[in-house]
């Protein structure tokens, strides 16, 4: 196991090298370069020759990227053309608070998944059933964004219970409580979809089980249906449970941009997406790597559940 | 105040509402009621948003007004660095720095006229190549150094002396956008006065408003880096507190030289999109937003928000490929001008958060000129004559480009199909080829393709010299930027320089209204719109100035 982990992690160098390669050549194929996203239409030819230069834009692709990744091997992301600071102390900055909407959503997706999915199994083609997987239906038929907006008119507009948006209360923090009504809304319009498809996995995957001759051997035996599901038949379930959990969390993470704006969150969704709009490259690179790290350790943690909860796959690696 | 409707309702500012009306009223109840069925359900997450919101402006006296800004983050915080993020930007900044010069951002009848700032007063020397400043007495930064010609001089060294150790490349660089320079030389002549040698004359006050000072000690002390988080600048509100990408919070200066602002607490946080901003509105988390969705405005005036829409230098057009058949014909061009239907288009697609653009300058502009009037007004049967005598009666098929979004760019994807189904009624084609901002720049920067018959762009200028480069030569691609169409027309390049050289600002704004005149007539653009600002302020805030201008203060609002 000791050895399949040293390889896992190995391979995560060639992947982020890889990511950094194409953001930095997409980045170059599109047109428009800072300078003209930071000087405006108005600005002097002789202006933005010098501010190319003074950015090192001047020099042959492979000559930037070289310093760049130098100068990253050596725990510095450059700085921000915009913003002139640190991308390393802006982009960690703004992944924390993205990182805090992503486990809040996921709370929300695994919790309500895995209930409607449990309920929906255990009662199968029952009214249960039928109104767990509508609603799963619905989450994942409706986009998370609108979801969003019209959660915010009725619930922060309408009836004002719930902030509209923002991390905090701009005029006196609430600390950790204040924290949390922020995430309500949020947490919702981001998690309804990985809720919805979580369900219906579940929900698959139990049933598949239940079918299985050890299940009817156990009822045989006289265990509670309660003590078959919980203590047998989820256990079983689990492995392919897990693995949409682990993906669902990862598209949560990159998907998060269109909730980050509609609810003005300040995670790195919406840093990524202003440094595309003023190709603020050190900063895109920076959010990119960062984001593309968190994803490939998340898929390596729920890689490493499986080992832990699935024996055969642990001897498959064995 | 022009005769042109912009006296009818929705483009004045609305007066403001009594505290007690009918809609205060019912959300109080509705609060009220929110309350007990939260604490019925249980819900001990869903206290009032707006509680914490009553007891920071009850305690207050000036009260506190939290402005919901269309940017995505926090700008930088240096001075002129902050527009980077556009002009949007600079409307953080302004609040803790200032100029040389100033605009009077409590004249609200018409443009902000310039005068002193932290120079009391200037001399300019009969060549019009030497400035000689005098400061104002007893000026001091936020972090209690004084401001004085040191400071002043050690300001434009930082921004047009490469050889000095402040020099920095990227507040040069945008500053250059207010005024180009070269400095030759300056010259300090004693603690408040000192003198700015130019290579040329430039008799022009109103690009050193733009040139906003900040403290060199701090500065020095804090780096470039450190200071862009934490600035000290002479504004009459100081620098409090950054919550990265979530708001910026100023308070008052005590020590400010002039009268002092009357908040407790300004805060401005980021809220990039226009239904978000209406919501936080709405939900009592802002109480001043900017850059409403036009669908938005009838909705807040009913719920008893104060909308605000007030002209300012802003005009949408596009700029007509003048090499290319057949806009080479004027005819063709004034054709084109006379088909679009800016009337139904203000009202229908962009809810009268914009006015009809009949001429370059906007109501309310030194160079407005009542003259003109409603020029190429709505005449569809005229742009069919002036297209049939310019050998055109079939009408033609052309590509345009235009951005999806951008710098106050209004909604320019429905604003150009709504041209676009104009000019089918005259027989005239276009394709319309849509780009994102940052990539449409770069192109529209290098100047019109020769195969494209029009680009879009907004323009927000205001003073003389920019006319120079809308519509001289030396505003054609490469040597300038701004005249991407290539418009040529000596006679308006021999006034430009005429009016620059003008050292009574009368003349040169008659001889700018000459320039207009020509180009009016020539019809270089398809003259679109003048966007209105749009503002919407909770019925709480009072005191605010709406000006004829991007630049608006803070300085007399209050919030009860």
């Amino acid at each position: 196991m000791l050895a399949y982990l040293v390889k896992r992690v190995g391979f995560l160098a060639p992947i982020l090298l890889g990511v950094s390669i194409v953001v930095f050549l997409l980045i170059q194929v599109a047109p428009g370069d800072p300078t003209t996203s930071l000087l405006g239409p108005t600005a002097t030819v002789q202006a933005r020759n010098d501010l190319r230069k003074e950015l090192g834009l001047n020099q042959p692709l492979p000559v930037q990227y070289g310093k760049w990744l130098w100068r990253t091997l050596h725990g510095d992301l450059g700085t921000s053309i915009a913003k002139n600071q640190p991308v390393l102390s802006l982009a960690w900055n703004r992944f924390q608070n993205t990182l805090v909407l992503t486990l809040s959503s996921a709370i929300f997706a695994v919790v309500v998944g895995l209930g409607l999915g449990l309920v929906a199994a255990v009662r199968q083609f029952s009214r249960i059933d039928r109104a767990a997987m509508g609603t799963a239906l619905f989450f994942t038929a409706i986009p998370g964004y609108w979801l969003g907006l019209v959660l915010v008119v009725l619930l922060a507009v309408k009836v004002q219970w719930l902030p509209s948006g923002g991390m905090r209360n701009v005029i006196e923090n609430g600390g950790f409580p204040d924290l949390l009504r922020h995430l309500v809304l949020p947490s919702l319009a981001a998690g309804s979809v990985a809720a919805g498809i979580l369900a219906r996995t579940v929900r698959a995957s139990i049933l598949e089980v239940l079918r299985l001759d050890f299940v009817q051997a156990l009822r045989a035996q006289g265990l509670s249906e309660v003590q078959i599901i919980g203590r047998h038949v989820f256990r079983n379930a689990l492995p392919p449970i897990l693995g949409m959990i682990g993906l669902q969390v990862g598209y949560l993470l990159s998907g998060i941009v269109f909730i980050e704006v509609v609810f003005s969150w300040p995670g790195i969704g919406l840093l990524i997406y202003q440094s595309i709009a003023e190709r603020d490259l050190p900063v895109l690179l920076g959010g990119v790597l960062i984001v593309s790290l968190a994803f490939v350790l998340i898929n390596l943690i729920v890689d490493v559940l499986h080992l832990v909860i699935d024996p055969r796959i642990r001897h498959e690696v064995a | 105040m022009s005769t042109r409707g912009f006296t009818s309702s929705g483009t004045e500012e609305e007066p403001g509402l009594p505290e007690d009306t009918e809609h205060e009223d019912r959300l109080t109840r509705r609060v009220l009621l929110t309350r007990t069925a939260g604490a019925a359900a249980g819900l001990a997450l869903a206290q009032p948003a707006v509680a914490a919101w009553a007891r920071a402006s009850s305690e207050t006296k000036g009260g506190t007004l939290v402005y919901g800004m269309e940017l995505a983050d926090i700008p930088s915080l240096d001075g002129n660095v902050a527009l980077a993020a556009g002009g949007a930007g600079l409307r953080v900044t302004r609040n803790m720095f200032e100029a040389l010069t100033a605009y009077d951002l409590h004249v609200a009848d018409r443009e902000p006229p310039i005068g002193p700032g932290l120079a009391e007063s200037w001399k300019i020397s009969n060549d019009g190549k030497t400035w000689t400043f005098r400061l104002r007495d007893g000026v001091r930064f936020h972090d209690g150094t004084p401001f004085n010609a040191d400071a002043a001089i050690w300001n434009l060294r930082r921004l047009y002396d490469k050889k000095s150790p402040q020099y920095y490349q990227t507040a040069a660089s945008l500053s250059t956008i207010w005024f180009p320079g070269p400095i030759l030389g300056l010259e300090k002549v004693n603690g408040l006065t000192f003198r700015v040698h130019f290579a040329r004359s430039r008799p022009i006050v109103e690009e050193f408003a733009n040139l906003l000072m900040v403290s060199p000690t701090a500065v020095q002390k804090l780096g470039n880096e450190r200071f862009a988080v934490e600035p000290v600048g002479t504004g009459p509100f100081e620098f409090k507190q950054l919550v990265k990408g979530q708001k910026v919070e100023m308070v008052p200066y005590s020590g400010y030289w002039g009268e002092k602002a009357k908040l407790d607490r300004l805060i401005m946080r980021p809220i990039p999109d226009p239904s978000a901003r209406v919501a936080a509105l709405r939900a009592r988390e802002a109480n001043m937003i900017i850059v409403l969705p036009p669908d938005a405005v009838q909705s807040l005036r009913n719920a008893g928000f104060k909308v605000l829409l007030k002209s300012y230098p802003h005009s949408w057009v596009y700029h007509f490929n003048m090499q290319k058949k057949p806009y080479t014909d004027r005819r063709v061009r004034q054709a084109l001008n006379y088909a679009l239907d800016k009337e139904t288009m203000m009202r229908d697609v962009l809810k009268r958060t914009a006015i009809p653009a009949y001429e370059v300058a906007t109501p309310g502009s030194p160079f407005f000129d009542t003259a003109i009037g409603e020029k190429y007004k709505y005449d569809p049967d005229k742009a069919k004559k002036l297209l049939a005598a310019a050998g055109l009666p079939g009408g033609f098929s052309d590509t345009w480009w235009v951005p999806v979004n951008g710098s106050g760019e209004m909604i320019p994807v429905p604003m150009s199909e709504f041209i676009q189904s104009n000019l089918r009624e005259v027989g005239v084609k276009i394709n319309l080829k849509t780009f994102e901002w940052t990539a449409y720049l770069g192109e529209f920067f290098k100047g019109i393709r020769p195969e494209i018959g029009a680009y879009q762009q907004s323009w927000g200028l205001w003073g003389s010299t920019w006319w120079g480069y809308l519509f001289g030569t030396i505003g054609i691609p490469p040597r300038g930027i701004a005249n991407v169409g290539r418009y040529r027309n000596p006679q308006v390049d021999r006034i430009y320089d005429l009016a620059l050289s003008q050292r009574e600002s009368k003349n040169r704004i008659a001889l700018v209204k000459k320039i207009q005149g020509i180009v009016m007539e020539d019809a270089p653009w398809l003259f679109v719109a003048h966007d209105l600002n749009s503002k919407a302020l909770s019925p709480k805030v009072h005191g605010f100035i709406n000006t004829h201008h991007w630049w608006f203060a803070f300085d007399t609002v209050t919030v009860a």
